[in-house]
């Protein structure tokens, strides 16, 4: 079995960077709220422009 | 749309350690056509989206000549109502200042490949005459800041990075002043050829914990929220119950085409390797034709196929049994198990951030599935 640590070596609870991932996710949709799931085998070409914020994942950069 | 297009084919001016190509045929340069390039542009305009993204890659896509970009983003403009979205992933060697002002002027998004600190990059990727690299990347990456051309950066890690992975970050962090990038990892799935003559460079899965135990730890101590892993990121996602965004974890394999260099189409770059595995050739078919075809639609059935341990892991709906290429004879990811515990460390971390009642969006916070099952 792998030999991860079970706890972070670093304490997290003031990272910023814990901050900025968390604040960066909120333009992410919910798992099971993404119409994509349904039209992946049938659609192709997804449901990227609706969905994705690439743009908006871009400027929050 | 995303589309992957490679206008040599495999060829490149490097040897790296792990290329999964190197195998192949890297004595004759082939380019893919004007006429053929012409419809491959047409073809995407045609498809149905109102954007598509197209990933220059290779081999070594600079190879193909200026001129043949220059004739790409001529094409494209014919299509006024599409937004193309050129993405380019290059080794910069050939990186001079028309390249560079070409891409600023067309608003290329570019990525450089780079292992870390001379000491693992160089040996890493030599060029084809056994010489280092690192110098001259280090120059180039020189030209694309005086001109402010941003860059994005991927960095490969073997089993030789494992000394070296805190340094490399701290490297991309502090002297090169980046803020994003992603890391890939070499394992006997992701290059078998390779890895099969070097089997030293391999990462086994404790090996794998490793790298991400450093990764975790300095993204942590860098207390910098503009700092993105981006293999981090897909971990932090899922913890919040949100939608990873890169296709290993998402699922939603099969979506993308990559055109080779003849024409050829592969669902993914990581496929393309054997001609069986093509899903249809653009000289004979559109992209449409090709995409909707009894092919295309028989490898995205087969890429959503599950592994029984995924039907009683919590995990499952952001893993989705990882990469398709990456899957054992058994058809279950190669790195289930370390993706698992990465899963639950980084869900750690992030619920215990929202606990602690830190300045986030605290609709983010508290919808991972940590109360699901312990498997």
């Amino acid at each position: 079995m792998p030999a991860v640590l079970e706890t972070p070596r670093v304490m997290a609870q003031k990272s910023e960077s814990v901050l900025g991932s968390i604040n960066r996710m909120s333009a992410l949709p919910f798992v099971g709220d993404d119409p994509e799931d349904q039209h992946t085998v049938n659609n192709w070409r997804g449901d990227w422009d609706k969905w994705d914020n690439w743009d908006q994942w871009d400027q929050n950069r | 749309m995303i589309t992957i297009v490679k206008p040599i084919g495999n060829f490149c001016n490097l040897r790296c350690l792990y290329c999964f190509y190197a195998h192949l045929d890297q004595n004759h340069l082939r380019r893919m056509g004007n006429d053929l390039l012409k419809k491959l542009i047409r073809d995407l305009s045609e498809v149905g989206n109102p954007k598509v993204t197209v990933i220059w890659h290779g081999g070594e896509p600079l190879l193909a000549g200026l001129e043949f970009y220059q004739l790409a983003v001529e094409e494209q403009s014919r299509y006024p109502y599409i937004q193309f979205d050129n993405r380019l992933q290059t080794n910069a060697i050939l990186l001079d200042e028309e390249w560079i002002a070409f891409f600023k002027e067309h608003g290329f998004g570019i990525g450089i490949s780079l292992d870390g600190t001379r000491q693992i990059h160089d040996q890493h990727r030599k060029d084809a005459g056994q010489n280092p690299t690192f110098d001259r990347i280090m120059k180039n990456i020189g030209l694309m800041r005086e001109a402010d051309l941003k860059f994005g950066l991927i960095q490969t890690t073997t089993a030789k990075s494992i000394p070296f992975v805190r340094e490399s970050q701290e490297f991309f962090y502090q002297e090169l002043g980046l803020r994003s990038w992603n890391v890939n990892f070499v394992d006997r799935a992701s290059c078998p050829e390779n890895v099969s003559s070097d089997p030293s460079i391999a990462l086994s899965d404790d090996d794998l914990c490793q790298v991400y135990d450093e990764l975790i730890d300095f993204w942590l101590a860098s207390d910098d929220r503009r700092l993105i892993i981006d293999e981090l990121d897909q971990f932090v996602a899922a913890a919040l119950g949100r939608k990873p965004r890169c296709c290993h974890f998402r699922g939603c394999c099969g979506n993308f085409s990559c055109v080779d260099y003849d024409g050829s189409v592969y669902p993914c770059d990581r496929l393309c390797s054997s001609p069986e595995d093509a899903i249809g050739n653009l000289q004979e078919s559109n992209m449409s034709e090709i995409m909707n075809g009894d092919r295309a639609r028989k490898f995205r059935i087969n890429a959503r196929v599950l592994h029984p341990d995924c039907l009683v892991c919590k995990w499952q709906p952001f893993c989705n049994n990882g990469c398709t290429a990456m899957r054992d004879s058994n058809g279950k990811y190669r790195h289930c198990e370390v993706r698992r515990k990465i899963f639950d460390r980084v869900s750690l971390i992030v619920n215990n951030y929202g606990s602690k009642g830190g300045e986030c969006d605290a609709s983010s916070v508290g919808n991972a599935p940590g109360d699901g099952p312990e498997v």
